[in-house]
């Protein structure tokens, strides 16, 4: 005998391409689903289901959407990319590795949560959309017969808001190939089933004499979307080992510039989250640091 | 070490493992109906009008009730708590529904039956409630200001309950004392989490013109008698089957209002009703939120000379579970096991527009630990002195147990031998070393926390359905296996393998021929189910009992049987043998066949009974007030030290927390493993109460911690790593010397994390608030500084 609990009841749809995805959300006007690896979907779904019916759009099984591919412009991959999959493919980017490695929950979460899913989530408190606003990625949203592109810094709009339009499906992600060449990941959490509090991404790309010549952070699940900043006077990391009283004032005072607005949810306030934030950027800047190519 | 009661491992622990037990989740009855509740949004609002006709409308929908109608169908609700605590006239009564205000937001107003769960939360959603909402009073100030508006009738002035536990002269030591101390501290409001929500199934059953409930309870004939008393059935046409429990730890006792009103659906439709509720409607409940202010009088030597404390419980909304109890129970544990002569305790319970209180784990004893060890480090702060040099000062010798004071009658321990053991556990020298060695300029601190926990079980209630008492029939049939009909439950403890094993050691069997039944109305017989440790403690020594006049019979039947009447006889692996000639023996089953079928025909076996029943319940009680006033609702005194080295981030302030030692005495044991098994999980309560757990509320009175995503329990990761030792000091109160593990570890571990965070950042103007989430960390880091300068 089955337990019933809230099970949702759906309308589920497994489209094999793109195409037929886009022809659904066309056909439902956009008040779908899509289902990535469901791992907020689907609580989701079960918690309101008392108020709506649903049709569900499930991506696992379109074409390349699970696929990773790499050329001289850098690496595209599928919206349906796993956090297993970033972890055990060689071409993932370190800074996704990174990402994929530290993700709250277990194997199961790994094996479901999907790149794309965290995206169009557009959780602030994450670590994806941080990651690919550091990464400076390019999304590729399609519609009923149109496609477009956008950078991630343009897709995040606000809070659990994207400029995915109804009828739209991110279908997938290009990272360029980029001369950065140490990435640092820090991320804050208040025990292990919390959400990050502050994710900080660092790049520091240094030149043929090992001078560093552009660095940059990116701040996440502080801010209401991930919040990109490039670093003045880069040569300043070029002999660091770690963020000392200097570079951590000019960091400060870089995050200060830069971000107005702060997230609060129930992990964490506003306040908080403004005093923590320079503090794990530092700490990212010295995890690239630590993957430095000096001698 | 000889194992004198046969531990085995848990008797259905491959049943849990495997996912082979049916929770009660895991039924549906064929044409069940499904209960939703309309809950309130407000957290206070008068009730202006309720029209359910929209609801009714609605598809699958096949009834549905306002507090006005309910009223005139079911009793109130009568809480626990007895005239002398509340000072209401007469007893606390709630109706299931309320008729004019909503006291918190997500207060069932009004109930919904239909075909399916989806088709009943949806038509809840649809009746029509007109509410004039009003300000709600979140906090302890808010409820007592003159004016607030009374949340019960009874109690115009919305304290639920208040009193004092006082000994010696308080105001005379603290004014001859040549230090004093004094500080805040504030317990977050936390809950227990049972990883199963509460439930039941009510099935009216017509052949029998029975009321057959299922329920997800700790006190399955506590809930019978309540819900014969508010549906007016005689209690005999109602049986309430206790279903395995995934978890409870007090929350699942009686006296909210979702049971009775699911029975009520039952006997309304003619249909079986079904009710499990959701993890948002679960995190309504709370359990704890505490505010403390304590003053502590001392010497030189740090000896403490007088102790005030002023404690307010916010309970919530009110409410006829045993929750709000909990209070009273923290200022009846103060001054724990410590030599205290003079102090005062006053405590008030508050009634607020939060979510009702149920009982949890550890039973307000962990406010009183940790107001008590706060006091203690600030003692050793003012005198800087090592505060395990404060502990040892203070903690009652020896030689000193047992040990009255007007609340408890502390038994047996060697609390200063616990200490040390724990010290040496934890490496506590080597602790400080580090601790010493640590760079001025250090962006994180180590914190080394110390706390005595004194953890009194057994609880008995007079006056209440939750008596200290069990009862258990062992009987014995001719396969040599034995049935032991118990009124303890499981909450999902292993209580029955505890009480398996004590009775195939009476009898001389394997525990796994010994059955336990519990959790049958029709079955078993009367008890109050599992809390405050009585499980084992009360109902296990029932059981022992009944089997120790079984073996008795038996013994005397094996004589006539083999012939040898002045012979001892022996008793091992099933066999009842004459000593020294084993060849001379009988096995258990032929035994009872033998006595069934020749009891009181043949000659010298006087009788065929082969089921025998005791009662017992352990001494040093005072349950009702003695001529002096005193009261001890308390038999047992189980205790534990801990030690907790942390590693704060001044940075974030975020804890790190490397170590937890313990050493834990809860007198004799039954089964070592089950014993460790609740000790750990209760030091993961600790955990979570010091650093994670929290319910936390809108300005506007709304909860904001309906999942595990935001009511953050810690996960293993989030664990120390641990280090324990027991002791054992026999109860020289209770039969077998057993004292009871249930709440040992909650109070105490939780106090040596907040002790130790304390220790790492220094004193701080700021009071100490659980959880210590990094924030608050920060805050205090904030308030360190301004003293420091």
């Amino acid at each position: 005998m089955t337990s019933t609990n809230l099970r949702p009841t759906f309308t589920y749809h497994l489209p094999g391409t793109v195409e037929a995805a886009s022809a659904i959300l066309a056909e439902t006007g956009g008040a779908a689903t899509v289902l990535g690896g469901g791992t907020m979907a689907m609580p989701k779904l079960r918690d309101a289901a008392a108020h709506v019916d649903h049709r569900v759009i499930d991506t696992a099984r379109i074409a390349g959407f699970s696929d990773l591919a790499a050329d001289s412009a850098g690496l595209t991959m599928g919206a349906g990319v796993s956090y297993s999959t970033l972890l055990s493919n060689s071409l993932t980017p370190p800074l996704l590795r990174a990402v994929a490695g530290r993700i709250t929950g277990g194997p199961q979460i790994r094996n479901q949560g999907t790149v794309g899913g965290s995206a169009c989530q557009a959780n602030p408190a994450s670590d994806i959309p941080t990651a690919l606003v550091a990464l400076q990625a390019t999304l590729t949203i399609a519609r009923l017969g149109s496609k477009r592109t956008l950078p991630a810094g343009e897709f995040f709009l606000g809070p659990f808001r994207t400029d995915l339009r109804p009828g739209e499906l991110l279908v997938a992600l290009h990272v360029p190939a980029t001369s950065a060449t140490d990435w640092g990941y820090a991320k804050l959490k208040h025990g292990e089933s919390s959400w990050p509090i502050t994710v900080a991404a660092a790049q520091l790309t240094r030149g043929s004499d090992d001078t560093v010549v552009g660095a940059a952070i990116t701040l996440g699940a502080a801010t209401p979307t991930p919040v990109r900043i490039p670093l003045d006077r880069p040569e300043q990391f070029t002999t660091a080992r770690k963020v000392g009283p200097a570079l951590r004032t000019a960091i400060f005072g870089a995050i200060g510039d830069n971000c107005t607005d702060w997230w609060a949810d129930e992990a964490a306030d506003r306040d908080y989250r403004r005093r923590v934030a320079g503090v794990i950027a530092c700490r990212a800047i010295d995890d690239a640091l630590s993957k430095g190519s000096r001698s | 070490m000889t194992d004198r009661f046969n531990a085995v491992p848990r008797l259905n622990g491959d049943r849990y493992v495997r996912g082979a037990i049916r929770y009660l989740d895991d039924t549906v009855p064929d044409n069940c109906l499904h209960v939703a509740f309309t809950r309130s949004p407000h957290a206070h609002a008068l009730i202006k009008h309720v029209d359910l006709t929209p609801a009714l409308r609605a598809p699958g929908v096949t009834a549905a009730l306002s507090g006005a109608e309910a009223q005139h169908l079911i009793g109130d609700l009568i809480s626990p708590l007895p005239e002398a605590l509340t000072g209401a006239a007469g007893q606390l009564m709630l109706p299931c529904l309320p008729l004019d205000r909503a006291r918190f937001a997500g207060e069932p107003v009004a109930v919904v039956v239909a075909d399916t769960e989806l088709a009943a939360r949806r038509a809840a959603e649809l009746v029509d409630i007109a509410y004039e909402p009003l300000p709600p009073m979140l906090d302890i100030a808010a409820a007592t200001r003159p004016g607030a508006p009374a949340q019960h009738p009874q109690l115009p002035g919305n304290v639920l309950s208040a009193g004092s536990v006082c000994d010696g002269d308080m105001a005379q030591a603290m004014g001859d004392a040549p230090y004093t101390a004094e500080g805040e501290l504030v317990l977050g409001r936390s809950t227990a989490v049972p990883l199963e929500p509460r439930g039941c199934i009510a099935t009216w059953q017509t052949d029998s013109q029975r009321l057959i409930v299922r329920a997800a309870t700790q006190q399955p004939h506590s809930l019978r008698a309540d819900l014969a008393r508010q549906l007016r059935l005689p209690e005999t046409d109602i049986q309430v089957i206790a279903t395995p429990l995934g978890g409870s730890f007090g929350f699942k006792m009686p006296g909210l209002t979702e049971e009775p009103l699911t029975c009520l659906m039952a006997l309304h439709t003619g249909r079986p009703v079904r009710w499990v509720e959701s993890r948002a409607e679960s995190l309504l409940v709370g359990a704890r939120e505490y505010q403390a202010h304590y003053r502590v009088g001392f010497d030189s030597s740090g000896r403490v000379k007088a102790l005030a404390v002023d404690i307010d419980a916010n309970v919530g909304a009110p409410c006829a579970s045993p929750g709000p109890a909990m209070p009273t129970v923290a200022a009846a544990t103060f001054p724990g096991g410590y030599d205290i002569a003079d102090f005062e305790i006053r405590w008030r319970a508050v009634m607020t527009n939060k979510g009702p209180w149920n009982g949890a784990r550890a039973f307000g004893k962990e406010a009183a630990t940790m107001v008590m060890e706060t006091a203690l480090d600030d003692v050793a702060r003012k005198l800087d002195l090592d505060p395990v040099e404060v502990r040892r000062r203070n903690l009652l010798r020896a030689e000193q147990l047992p040990h009255r004071t007007p609340s408890m009658t502390v038994d047996s321990g060697d609390y200063h031998k616990a200490l040390d053991m724990v010290l040496a556990l934890a490496d506590y020298p080597a602790l400080r070393a580090r601790q010493r060695r640590q760079p001025p300029d250090s962006a994180t601190r180590i914190g080394i926390g110390i706390a005595f926990e004194l953890s009194p079980e057994g609880i008995d209630y007079a006056g209440t359905l939750a008596r200290g008492y069990e009862t258990a029939t062992v009987r014995l049939d001719t396969s040599g296996h034995v049935t032991v009909l118990t009124g303890a439950t499981s909450p999902g403890t292993g209580s029955e393998t505890a009480i398996a094993q004590l009775v195939g050691t009476q009898l001389g069997i394997s525990p796994s021929t010994v059955r336990v039944v519990q959790g049958d109305t029709d079955r078993t017989p009367y008890g109050s189910g599992s809390f405050s440790s009585r499980a084992v403690l009360a109902g296990g020594t029932a059981a022992w009992l009944a089997a120790q006049d079984l073996r008795t019979h038996l013994i005397n039947a094996a004589r006539i049987l083999l012939q040898a009447p002045d012979a001892q006889i022996e008793v091992a692996d099933g066999l009842y043998y004459v000593a020294q000639e084993p060849t001379r023996a009988i096995p258990i089953g032929a035994l009872a066949a033998a006595i069934r079928t020749l009891g009181g025909a043949l000659p010298g076996l006087n009788s065929p009974q082969l089921e025998i029943t005791r009662t017992y319940g352990p001494q040093n009680m005072q349950a009702i007030p003695d001529q002096n006033g005193r009261v001890q609702q308390y038999p047992t005194y189980p205790y534990s030290v801990y030690v907790a080295a942390v590693e704060v981030d001044l940075e974030t302030g975020c804890t790190d927390l490397e170590m937890l030692a313990a050493v834990h005495d809860c007198g004799i044991v039954i089964n070592q493993p089950l014993v460790d098994a609740q000790l750990h999980g209760a030091i993961a309560m600790g955990v979570g109460i010091a650093l994670y757990e929290e319910q936390s509320y809108t300005a506007d009175g709304r909860p904001r911690n309906s999942s595990f995503k935001t009511y953050r329990l810690p996960r293993l990761q989030d664990m120390p790593e641990l280090r324990i030792a027991h002791l054992v000091s026999p109860s020289p109160f209770t039969e077998l010397g057993t004292k009871g593990a249930g709440d040992g570890g909650v109070g105490g571990s939780a106090t040596a994390i907040v002790g130790a965070i304390r220790d790492a950042i220094g004193p701080s103007g700021i009071a100490l608030h659980t959880p210590m989430t990094p924030a608050r960390v920060l805050e205090y880091l904030d308030g360190a500084r301004t003293v420091e300068h």
